[in-house]
């Protein structure tokens, strides 16, 4: 195991986790910890079952199976929004974005919402400047600009205010599904290079989502490999590239 | 500075405000539905420009706020509309809420039909409960009193007292617009998906849109049986609730002041065809060719053209 050097705290455990669809058995009774403060990286291959998994722990699908705890409490039948309550964030793969609000507006609901501002009818929004300057800090930060709608952002910039608006909230937990899914291979760095500091700097537990391994062996201290919905290694990102079972099922020999 | 947009707004306040002095009598009537109407459509907007829902059952918060002050009157002998128009809104605002638990639970065209078919379920209601309600006949409204003031129909003093509750319910929605709740129903609108994962309750928001707009067309509903005198199940129908949705989508929906345009031009344009024979054909016959040439409103089609304008010009 290549937990070595981290804080040994759990936030997150599953057992025995598992969903299906139809026939399919998307995740197949996965029994995982995620420590605090970690940045873990979930592989695998196309449909191994690494979103569903994502989706189950943020509670975007409910659970077949299994349990899960959260800081100690059991999550297991709470739904999304409580989940999104207690700090458990998801970042989409294909950005969610509030489309015809400009980015600044977009993190500006996100802090909102963090601050429980969400049914106030009065005053303008214009008025709230804590929140106002905390969205551009954020902004700036993610290298977004503030002003243009969400939908006439760049597909780069796109990923970083999905990844914005998850970290506005504070996540306890942030969930990364494939952040650098889209962009071109230079790209790739630039959007890892923007959010990864922000995240090691914060000190965010992170689970990230990816298919490039030089991603994964750069960003992440730890990594799962998923197999037809079941965890088929982890370890230290060394290990994993290593592991000759994983270099069968991901195709790098 | 003084810009393009701002400069129209004061030439319409200015023309609100001085139009008694110079318009007829019956423009004058004209121009104070309009407003009333105005407060409908800028209220719909909440919830169709804004949250995303489109409601064709708006009718029956007309019906409701309108059969407040027929009712209250008839029954419990109140005439005044300090009473009236408070009444009026808590009952649509209670009306819409209960309405809105069971429809924005849908969205799209489910919420739609359910609207619609709540607003024809209170228009059977107010037709058939003849002891109570008069049924078809409907009920006669006298024009309510204001702190003892009379006011009498269709004349100056109604034209402003109507004049600035439309401002100040336009002052009220600009506000709810822009304010976090505002921005928050429309990032629900934009990505309802993105919203829930950020922690928010969406039916939760969708309830209080449609609670606040339903307030807001009750109050019209209350000007508006003021000033015709006759309060008919008819408000309740679907006829009511597609005008104040024509009206919006003739102004512009995209933009906050669009329904006001599109409730005076549909008010005017309907006054002066009336007088022709089959004046519904060519009402029909005008929206129509409206909503072609100027597919985002009057409003929309009006930006167009004042951008390629001075595109052509700088060029």
């Amino acid at each position: 195991m290549g937990e070595k050097g981290l804080n040994q705290t759990i936030i997150l455990k599953t057992s025995g986790l598992a969903k299906h669809f139809g026939g399919v058995h998307a995740v197949d009774g996965v029994d995982m910890q995620i420590f605090e403060g970690e940045v873990l990286s979930i592989v695998g291959a196309n449909g191994a079952g690494k979103t569903t998994l994502l989706k189950l722990i943020s509670g975007g699908h409910p659970i077949d199976r299994g349990q899960m705890s959260f800081e100690g409490l059991d999550v297991s039948r709470l739904g999304l929004i409580q989940r999104a309550r207690m700090g458990i964030i998801y970042s989409f793969q294909i950005p969610a974005l509030f489309e015809h609000l400009s980015a600044l507006d977009c993190v500006r609901i996100a802090l909102l919402t963090r601050e429980g501002k969400t049914v106030l009818f009065f005053p303008t929004i214009e008025k709230f400047q804590p929140i106002r300057s905390e969205a551009e800090e954020i902004l700036e930060m993610f290298n977004v600009p503030r002003s243009f709608p969400a939908n006439l952002l760049p597909h780069g910039q796109r990923k970083l205010l999905d990844v914005a608006i998850a970290f506005a909230l504070k996540p306890k937990l942030l969930l990364l599904d494939e952040p650098t899914s889209g962009v071109s291979t230079k790209e790739k760095s630039q959007v890892m290079d923007t959010i990864m500091p922000i995240i090691q700097k914060s000190n965010t537990t992170t689970v990230i989502v990816e298919h490039d391994m030089e991603i994964v062996t750069r960003y992440s201290q730890r990594v799962i490999v998923m197999d037809q919905g079941k965890i088929l290694a982890q370890g230290a990102p060394q290990e994993i590239l290593n592991n000759p079972k994983v270099g069968e099922v991901l195709l790098w020999r | 500075m003084l810009n393009r947009s701002n400069f129209f707004l004061i030439i319409g306040l200015l023309i609100l405000a001085t139009g008694p002095a110079y318009f007829p009598g019956f423009t004058i009537y004209l121009l104070t539905y309009g407003m009333i109407m105005s407060i409908a459509a800028l209220a719909l907007n909440l919830l169709l420009g804004y949250t995303g829902l489109m409601s064709f059952g708006h009718g029956m918060f007309i019906g409701a706020g309108a059969y407040t002050v027929a009712l209250m009157m008839k029954y419990a002998g109140i005439h005044s509309f300090e009473i009236l128009i408070p009444l009026s809104i808590l009952i649509s605002a209670g009306l819409a809420a209960l309405v809105g638990c069971f429809c924005t639970r849908q969205i799209e065209i489910y919420f739609s039909m359910l609207t619609l078919a709540f607003g024809e379920l209170l228009f059977v209601l107010c037709s058939k409960f003849y002891s109570f309600t008069a049924g078809t006949d409907g009920i006669r409204v006298k024009m309510p009193t204001l702190f003892g003031y009379i006011f009498s129909r269709g004349a100056t003093d109604f034209y402003y007292f109507v004049l600035a509750l439309f401002l100040l319910c336009t002052a009220a929605i600009w506000v709810i617009c822009h304010s976090p709740f505002g921005k928050t129903i429309q990032a629900v609108r934009d990505n309802e998906v993105r919203a829930g994962y950020l922690g928010l309750l969406v039916m939760k928001y969708r309830l209080i849109a449609f609670t606040i707009s339903g307030a807001f067309t009750g109050l019209a509903g209350a000007l508006a049986v003021s000033l015709t005198g006759h309060a008919v199940p008819e408000l309740f129908q679907v006829f009511t609730s597609i005008s104040i949705v024509f009206m919006v989508i003739l102004g512009g929906h995209t933009s906050f002041l669009g329904p006001v345009v599109g409730a005076m031009v549909f008010v005017f344009l309907q006054a002066w065809l009336k007088p022709l024979l089959f004046w519904q054909f060519f009402f029909g016959l005008s929206i129509i060719v409206l909503v072609i040439f100027l597919p985002g409103g009057v409003l929309g089609g009006v930006g167009i053209w004042a951008r390629r304008a001075l595109t052509r010009r700088s060029s």
